[in-house]
């Protein structure tokens, strides 16, 4: 693993000794390498896991969302160039090392072996995020969003802490290899149930479950381009990560402490999809559409089936490709517009087609069009739910039926309908923001003819 | 003259692939500490096969 | 016997010719549409073979050739069913898209666009081809949401207009709707047997199917448009007209018959769905059958006539008489394609006039399409020998002899006779009487690209029941004794309602104007669905999102509930505690508080 993450390192010192007409070519080239160097690990020839050294690891669960990050960084890299295009070269370096320093934490939490090592990593990589949030974001209101993002985040993980040093107590590792073996079930009792709410909270904040969900909206709004995309890619798969790590720890009592908290999702996810409904705000929109795809991956973990686990680990690289296209899109408009409101950038097919194109294909993934991984995650959560309870199909169904709704809304609104008139001059899209696109529904369409790969550890 | 140019020009693309070797030492070095930790372990310790050098590759 | 599988496949695979070809922009030479329309002519050409080798030997197969994955117990094959239903919908399907392919090089010449229509035209085959071929459920779902997206698109294609992608987003949302029936019917397979095979799911043949079928049932409501998810199918006369000749009346939206057709192993011994079935398709048949009385829009009459005839399927289903009901199907889609087409030939002459108000008189002027219009709707309302008398007939009979729900059956009778009624009506007022066109329009329908194909489906309008009908081995045993009364009741009603149709249009010339009346109100606004759940429901659940998701939850109570409760708490003790008041005795009093707290917690311990 070493051998992914010191290239990672080394990346902040080009980017600080490149020549500055060389900064976004050298990061965009050399973090593509690395993502390539990631590449093999996707063979999981092993029945477990591939264990680097005692303080890495990866295991089909964690290998696909590894790539994920590996593949998001030049992705990143690429989004952002536009948006620094006023910056001076000192600040367009330092927005790329906070880039590169989140991908090496990032890195780093996905392969940790140990939970405390897993959880203060899993606090660090909020550090580079604030500080992309509350220096580049777009408006004043980043400070606030930012304190929103750290303080639910924060407070959610704290009590995990606590219970880690509880668990290391009893179990006398922390080792992830080993507790899968080594923990005995839980008993039913006040205190179980404490140490299963706070080992879940701190991920189900950072999912985000229903109700703990405010600071996501506020956060990815008011993120640049580079942000957003972290955000919904790779930071919200965080959680449903450490969900799946660590429920294994939690047996027996997550069957009834589960409740409550299927029965928020299951809410949520209609209540945010249903307010998706009403956004103008482009951003806002693909936000809100994260919570309710998120909600299912609650779902699917806390129910606890194969086929549950399966469907919330393809959908959790799913919607990280798409969600992260759509901001890549909902940017590309921006940067031409001035402005997120989706009724000032409509008919834009007639002036950008290629980019329709792109819309069209974002906004069909979004939906769950077949064959797509993203309708092998909701299809098996569906089924999986269906399982668990037939009446499920209800809310679910509603929920599908909605999310076509919002997703064709916003490639109506966006793209269908009369061009209006203060959007003559617009500038054509960049080979760059085509390649961008391109480099996002590429794995996703790839990923549809072998989804084996993005199943997880029960396949 | 021109290879010193080009050299200044363009150094810095040692760095990304230098940390990959060290990477790869490293990782490397960890596994031979790995092995040779389960080559004295009772449970896992074999004779080395002919033709057989190290058990850690 | 190879020949069979891989002549299916390679139908198939000319089908996707184009579509690589765009890639590549090897199709230079000539123009794409033209290259399109060639490719799926040869794929006709071709997939005729197998449909032959099956008449002539009756054999059905199976091809499952690439392996998608294995899900634990769950095996996921690329499979074809090549079977009675695939073999013969397949030639059909094609043929009818090959004349509107044509056609559409005429209707749309203008169109900029014209190669992405005809590659979404094209791709839409494609998933339709896949939906009918599909042996498991899976892929069946790739091809189910495939040619609704695509119909989106279709619909959709004049994206300017407001109207149409009002359209394009209705026929998504009613699809989905039916979706979730199909989801819930995998999910109910896959639970219960462990499978998504066709076969193995008929080879399990599992007991207490009510949920499951009722889902396909629900999913098929929402394909076929029938009552209650129906209004898309008119609305979705905003696209162009080849599309509304190719999916929403022959292709697409027979669909949902297609499936429970397909699932006719599980229907037959299930009277609940079968009942279900029944009720739903005569309610749906009556129902729009009444719409199309009044309507004056040429395309909306023809739209309400196919729901019409979709109803009439659902309803053959429900007496349990699948196969009739797949040959009503295939003729169908040849009249109802060329109905469409002359629609389209009329409505691009008179400068896209679709009011049939404003024609009349267009025998003269426009001959060969008032020909193919007047046959279209001669077979439509089941005339002797002409292609939809083989299917309509026998539906007819087997609906008289049947001993079902008699209500519902009086229904779809009172439904038959009202095809013919509007069918009068359109010949009535665009062929016959005295033209009420602008004077000056130039009318020239002599372009092979128009003739040719409907020509070629006049020729199925007249001749294809005839052969289908002939050559297919019978599945289900007709009804052969019955009353003469019973025997000619098909006829006999819709003799009726074509006397009285031409009665009533000829008292129109003589009659005073009079206030329209309520009954024509009912029907002119299509039964005021769309009034109601077009407007209610959306404000209700909009202003609901709005109001409730937005505005209450997310913005008042789960904002003051922790991050604004929070602040102001800590504001209101940090002021509290930082700001001195010089109140000496309430602090050292405040003391106590914590020396009384420790006391009771130690002395409970």
């Amino acid at each position: 693993m070493l051998k992914i993450i010191i290239p990672t390192t080394m990346l902040i010192p080009l980017v600080w000794l490149s020549k500055n007409s060389m900064i976004w070519i050298n990061t965009t080239a050399y973090s593509l390498m690395i993502t390539l160097i990631g590449l093999p690990l996707l063979n999981q020839f092993n029945d477990n896991s591939l264990n680097m050294s005692l303080t890495y690891f990866s295991d089909s669960l964690s290998t696909p969302l590894l790539m994920l990050t590996m593949w998001l960084l030049p992705l990143m890299i690429i989004a952002s160039q536009f948006h620094l295009i006023k910056e001076s070269y000192t600040r367009k370096k330092l927005y790329i090392t906070m880039l590169i320093l989140l991908q090496i934490f990032l890195i780093m939490t996905f392969s940790a072996t140990e939970l405390i090592f897993f959880y203060i990593l899993f606090e660090a990589t909020l550090v580079p995020t604030l500080i992309i949030i509350t220096r580049w974001g777009g408006q004043t209101e980043r400070l606030n969003a930012g304190l929103y993002f750290l303080f639910y985040t924060l407070v959610g993980s704290l009590p995990l802490l606590v219970a880690l040093i509880y668990l290391q107590n009893i179990l006398g590792s922390l080792n992830i290899l080993l507790i899968q073996h080594w923990s005995s079930p839980l008993t039913n009792s006040w205190s179980n149930s404490l140490l299963w709410l706070a080992c879940m909270m701190a991920f189900m904040v950072k999912m985000p479950l229903y109700g703990l969900h405010l600071w996501l909206p506020k956060a990815h709004v008011e993120a640049p381009i580079a942000g957003s995309m972290v955000l919904a890619a790779v930071l919200l798969k965080l959680g449903g990560y450490g969900m799946l790590r660590i429920t294994t720890l939690l047996n027996p009592t997550t069957n009834f402490m589960a409740y409550p908290f299927l029965m928020l999702s299951l809410w949520g996810m209609i209540m945010t999809s249903s307010i998706c409904l009403r956004q103008t705000d482009l951003k806002s929109l693909i936000a809100y559409s994260s919570v309710s795809h998120m909600a299912l991956v609650i779902v699917a973990v806390l129910i606890q089936t194969p086929w549950s686990y399966m469907g919330a680990t393809a959908l959790m690289i799913a919607h990280g490709l798409t969600s992260s296209m759509l901001f890549c899109l909902a940017n590309t408009n921006y940067e031409r517009i001035h402005s997120r409101t989706m009724i000032l950038a409509r008919g834009l097919q007639t002036v950008l087609p290629l980019m329709a194109a792109w819309w069209l294909l974002a906004s069909l993934t979004n939906l769950a069009l077949p064959p797509s991984i993203n309708l092998i995650g909701e299809l098996f959560v569906v089924m999986s739910t269906f399982s668990w309870s037939p009446l499920s199909i209800g809310l679910m169904g509603i929920n599908i039926i909605i999310t076509a709704l919002y997703s064709l809304y916003m490639l109506i609104m966006t793209q269908r309908g009369k061009q209006t008139h203060h959007i003559s001059n617009l500038t054509p899209s960049y080979t760059r923001e085509n390649t961008l696109m391109a480099m996002h529904i590429l794995p996703l369409l790839l990923l549809s003819i072998n989804p084996k790969i993005i199943l997880g550890t029960l396949y | 003259m021109n290879l010193i140019q080009i050299v200044r020009d363009h150094w810095v693309h040692v760095l990304v692939p230098m940390g990959f070797v060290v990477g790869c030492y490293l990782d490397r070095k960890n596994d031979e500490k790995l092995t040779a930790f389960r080559n004295k372990s009772l449970l896992f310790k074999r004779e080395l096969r002919p033709h057989e050098e190290v058990t850690w590759k | 016997m190879n020949l069979f599988t891989s002549s299916t496949l390679l139908s198939l695979l000319i089908l996707t010719m184009p579509i690589m070809a765009s890639n590549f922009n090897s199709y230079t030479k000539k123009s794409y549409p033209n290259y399109v329309k060639t490719m799926v002519s040869y794929s006709f050409l071709v997939s005729l073979i197998p449909t032959m080798m099956f008449i002539q030997s009756g054999q059905e197969m199976m091809i499952s050739n690439w392996h998608w994955m294995t899900i634990q117990t769950l095996k996921l094959n690329l499979s074809f069913k090549l079977d009675y239903f695939s073999m013969i919908f397949m030639p059909v399907a094609l043929f009818v898209t090959w004349s509107i392919m044509e056609f559409s090089m005429w209707y749309m010449h203008s169109d900029p666009n014209i190669n992405r229509f005809f590659k979404y035209l094209l791709m839409f085959l494609i998933t339709m081809m896949i939906l009918v071929t599909a042996n498991n459920l899976f892929q069946l779902f790739i091809g189910w949401e495939g040619v609704g997206i695509m119909s989106f698109l279709l619909i959709g294609w004049w994206y300017g207009r407001t109207d149409a992608n009002t359209a394009a987003l209705q026929a998504i949302l009613y699809n989905r709707i039916g979706d979730v029936g199909f989801l819930m019917a995998m999910a109910w397979f896959l639970f219960n047997l462990n499978t998504w095979e066709l076969q193995q799911i008929f080879t399990l043949n599992p007991t207490n199917t009510n949920l499951p079928l009722a889902g396909l049932l629900l999913a098929a409501t929402g394909k076929s448009a029938q009552f209650g998810l129906h209004p898309w199918l008119p609305s979705a006369m905003e696209g162009p007209t080849p599309v509304s000749a190719l999916l929403h009346s022959s292709t697409m939206v027979v669909a949902g018959i297609f499936l429970l057709i397909r699932f006719y192993p599980l229907t037959e011994n299930n009277k609940t769905i079968q009942t279900m079935m029944l009720c739903l398709g005569a309610i749906t048949t009556l129902f729009t059958a009444i719409c199309a009385l009044t309507q004056n829009d040429i395309k909306k009459i023809v739209a309400f006539s196919t729901s019409s005839q979709l109803g009439l399927m659902m309803v053959t289903v429900g007496i349990n008489q699948p196969h009739l009901a797949f040959l009503h199907i295939c003729t169908h889609a040849f009249f109802k394609a060329m109905l469409f087409l002359c629609s389209g030939s009329i409505i691009h002459s008179l400068n896209d006039e679709q009011d049939i108000r404003k024609m009349g008189g267009l025998y003269k002027s426009l001959p060969f399409t008032t020909t193919a219009l007047i046959t279209g709707s001669l077979a439509l309302t089941g005339m002797p020998f002409l292609t939809g008398f083989y299917s309509k007939d026998l539906i007819i009979e087997s609906i008289n002899t049947s001993y079902t729900n008699a209500w519902a059956l009086t229904i779809t009778l009172i439904a038959t006779s009202l095809t013919a009624v509007y069918s009068t009506r359109i010949i009535y007022f665009a062929l016959l009487g005295q033209p009420r066109f602008p004077a000056l329009i130039l009318i020239n329908e002599n372009n092979p690209l128009l003739i040719n194909p409907i020509k070629r489906l006049l020729i199925g309008s007249i001749f294809a029941g005839f052969f289908i009908s002939n050559n297919i081995t019978p599945t289900t045993i007709p009804q052969m004794t019955m009353p003469t009364y019973l025997k000619i009741t098909a006829m006999l009603v819709t003799l009726l309602g074509f006397i009285v149709a031409l009665e009533l249009n000829m008292a129109t010339q003589n009659l005073k104007l009079t206030p329209p009346s309520k009954y024509l109100k009912f029907s002119n606004l299509l039964g005021y669905f769309p009034t109601v759940m077009h407007r209610l429901q959306p404000l209700i659940n909009l202003l609901a999102s709005q109001k409730v998701a937005s505005m209450l939850l997310d913005l008042t109570w789960l904002e003051n509930a922790l991050p604004k409760s929070i602040s102001s708490f800590q504001m209101k003790t940090s002021t509290l505690i930082s700001s001195q008041k010089g109140q000496i005795k309430l602090y050292f009093l405040s003391f106590l508080i914590t020396l009384t707290l420790s006391l009771i917690t130690l002395n409970i311990n």
